[in-house]
Parts: C-alpha cells; sequence; structure tokens
C-alpha cells in the first residue's frame, strides 16, 4: 500500500516538476516552435467549429428551411464562385471600416476568429503581420486588443476579459460633445463597467462608450444603466458592448 | 490502453469545451479521475489534461498542467482518508477546484460555472455508483 503512495508520489512529484519546465521554456519563447505544432490540430478544429457555431447564431430560427435551401444552392457552386464570395463578404467589411471616421493612415490585416474563451483567438499571427497592442476592430466597431502574438494565430484583450482597462470618452449618439470621461473595466463574467466617471458629469443609458486610439473614434459599447449614486466621488454604469463577441467572423487587427 | 483513450477523451473534450461550453468539464475529468483511477493514471490525466486545457485555449503551456497535478494529487490524497464515494466529495471539491482555477487563470470565480460543474459532478457520481465502477476501484485499492 505505502510502495503503491510512494509511487503515485513520485509520478505527480516528476510530472509536476516537468510541466514547471515546460511552462518556463514557453514563458520564456524558448519552445515557440513545439507549441506551435501541437497547437496546430487545435486551432484548425477549432476555428471550424467556431466558425459553425457563430454562423449558426447568426441565422434567424424561423427562417431555417430557407437557409438550408441556401446552403445547398451554395454547394452547388463552383470553387471559384465560392472563392470570388468570401472576397466579397471581405471587401464589404473593409468598405464599412474604410467609410467610418478613422484615421486613413490606418492599415487593417484581415483575420478569422477562432475561438472564444476568457480571450479571442484569431488565425493570424507574427507570420501575418500581427503585433502586440495592435487594435482589432468589427467593421468600425472596437473588438479588443492583441494581447499575445504566435507563429500562427493571435490573442485578443476584449473589454469582457478580466484585467481590460481603457480610458474611454462618453458621447451621445450622433452628437460631437464629450459628455465625460472615465475608465472602462471588465468586472468578470462578462460584464463591462464606466468607472470613475465624476458625480457632476452627466451620463444616461444609452449614450455611446467610445475609446480614443491615434485621432480615431473606436465605439466601444452603450450605456445599459447608470448605477445608483453612492458618496464617493466617481459615479459608476454597467455598459453593453456592441459587438457580439460569439458572432464574429471576419474582424480587422490594426496593422502597427 | 485506458490512459490512451482517456488521452483521447480528454483531446476531443478540450475542443469542444473551449468552442461551445461554459462549464471545465476538462477539470471534471481529472477529478473523476483522481477518485477512481490509479496513481500513474491520475498524473498522466491532470498533466495531459492542462496540456491540452493551455493548447485549447491559447494559453502558455505547463500552467493549467501545474494546478491540474495539483488538484488530482489533493483529491488522490483525500480520498484515502474519506469515503471517495459520498455525494459530497466528488462535487466538493469539483465546486472548489473550479473556483481555484479560474482564479488562477482568469482572475474571477466565476461562481455559477463552479456551482454547475459541482451539480455535474454529482451526476456523475452517480452514474460511477450505478455502472459499479468507481465503489469496486476504490474498494480494490
Amino acid at each position: 500500500m505505502n510502495d503503491n503512495r510512494e509511487k503515485a508520489f513520485s509520478y505527480f512529484l516528476f510530472l509536476g516538476i516537468l510541466s514547471a519546465l515546460v511552462f518556463l521554456l514557453a514563458r520564456a519563447n524558448k519552445i515557440d516552435y513545439v507549441e506551435n505544432k501541437l497547437a496546430w490540430p487545435f486551432l484548425v478544429i477549432e476555428e471550424r467549429l467556431f466558425q459553425k457555431k457563430a454562423s449558426a447564431l447568426r441565422c434567424d430560427p424561423f427562417e431555417a428551411q430557407k437557409i438550408a435551401n441556401l446552403e445547398e444552392q451554395l454547394r452547388k457552386m463552383t470553387v471559384d464562385q465560392a472563392k470570388m464570395s468570401s472576397c466579397l463578404l471581405e471587401n464589404d467589411r473593409m468598405k464599412k471600416l474604410l467609410g467610418s471616421p478613422l484615421p486613413s493612415d490606418w492599415k487593417f490585416i484581415s483575420a478569422n476568429a477562432v475561438s472564444l474563451g476568457d480571450t479571442l483567438r484569431i488565425n493570424k499571427g507574427e507570420d501575418d503581420g500581427v503585433k502586440d497592442g495592435a487594435y482589432v476592430l468589427s467593421e468600425n466597431l472596437f473588438v479588443g486588443w492583441v494581447t499575445k502574438v504566435s507563429k500562427d494565430y493571435s490573442l485578443v484583450l476584449l473589454p469582457t476579459s478580466p484585467g481590460f482597462r481603457m480610458v474611454v470618452i462618453v458621447k451621445k449618439p450622433g452628437q460631437s460633445e464629450i459628455l465625460a470621461r472615465g475608465l472602462l473595466k471588465s468586472e468578470g463574467n462578462g460584464q463591462i463597467v464606466l468607472d470613475r466617471v465624476l458625480q457632476e458629469e452627466s451620463i444616461e443609458q444609452g449614450d455611446l462608450v467610445i475609446g480614443q486610439e491615434g485621432g480615431g473614434d473606436l465605439v466601444v459599447g452603450r450605456i445599459e444603466e447608470v448605477l445608483p449614486k453612492t458618496a464617493n466621488i466617481y459615479q459608476r454604469a454597467r455598459v453593453l458592448p456592441t459587438v457580439d463577441y460569439e458572432k464574429l467572423d471576419i474582424i480587422f487587427v490594426r496593422r502597427i | 490502453m485506458r490512459l490512451v483513450a482517456i488521452l483521447l477523451l480528454l483531446f476531443a473534450v478540450s475542443i469542444i469545451q473551449w468552442s461551445f461550453l461554459p462549464l471545465d468539464i476538462v477539470l471534471l475529468i481529472v477529478i473523476t479521475a483522481a477518485v477512481i483511477g490509479s496513481g500513474l493514471e491520475v498524473a498522466g490525466v491532470a498533466f495531459f489534461g492542462g496540456l491540452f486545457a493551455d493548447l485549447a485555449q491559447g494559453r502558455v503551456i505547463g500552467g493549467s498542467s501545474m494546478l491540474f497535478l495539483l488538484i488530482a494529487f489533493v483529491v488522490y490524497l483525500y480520498r484515502r482518508r474519506f469515503d471517495a464515494t459520498h455525494p459530497v466529495f466528488l462535487p466538493f471539491f469539483a465546486l472548489f477546484s473550479d473556483l481555484l482555477y479560474r482564479w488562477v487563470t482568469q482572475k474571477n470565480w466565476g461562481l455559477w460555472q463552479a456551482g454547475s460543474l459541482a451539480v455535474l459532478a454529482f451526476l456523475l457520481r452517480c452514474a460511477l455508483l450505478y455502472f459499479g465502477r468507481a465503489n469496486k476501484e476504490i474498494k480494490v485499492r
């Protein structure tokens, strides 16, 4: 019995030391090649599953039959037509992005969402020119910024991700006047809160929460509810993101 | 052979989990293995479960393995001290392990996910007892 326990203890000890070693080497980017090779099957399968899930979420359940017919027609299209359709979709998104009030010198890399956990994984990495800290947009809406770049993929820190913090301004829709300034931060469990807004500043439900970066206004979300005032010098509000992260497909990473 | 089957299961579950489910099923498999498995199986499942979880999420690999090994080791030790077939044993460890894991990796507690995992652990315990597996294995050891 004791023999078994000692054996079990040695397995745990050995694998514990091995895990710590792997962790330290991976943190120091010494085993990137192995890590990328190991992550590849996960990346491929997750990308397919995520895209299927995202397209299913975008569908209206009452239109299921119609969509099934359209899908059947789509299957019959030639490879060239399929490629062209994909390019058109990307161009459409790009047009909207270019038509938005963003600085003209901003350049973008298009990418696909692969999986969504506490961060969003995208299928473009170091090899495609993605850099740490780059802003990620969907059309002209703020999605997040790149927090980790690997060879073939990157992780995007979303406003709902733990540790997210961003200085933002508040405006009424269609108006240019700044109503308030504050700090947007994640409260965990997908909750986003606008904090550090002075009590004398007037914010209301429906106001736009906007991040400013390099002369561009990036809409992050809308105020869902202004939280009850306290004796604190700051007021807080709950914010609803404008992007549904589960339905993302093509997104754009700012080239820096 | 059993270990290979469990590893394949872990691979599939880790992909499905990060694509669809908000619950940490990989952790539940690790804890369940710690209740019914041998020393080598428990350590192997914890190590590879953690590795797959990190690879599926794009995290720095090795971190979850360390945490899973620690959790599995504690469960493995306590299953000898207490009655591992008790209705509270598996849900208790599922709840607190999930809270710990979420806090370390995501800096939030995720109470409802941990609670749901505990309920799932209870159902799993009932299923294991029903099939006679857990009871028999624990008595043998």
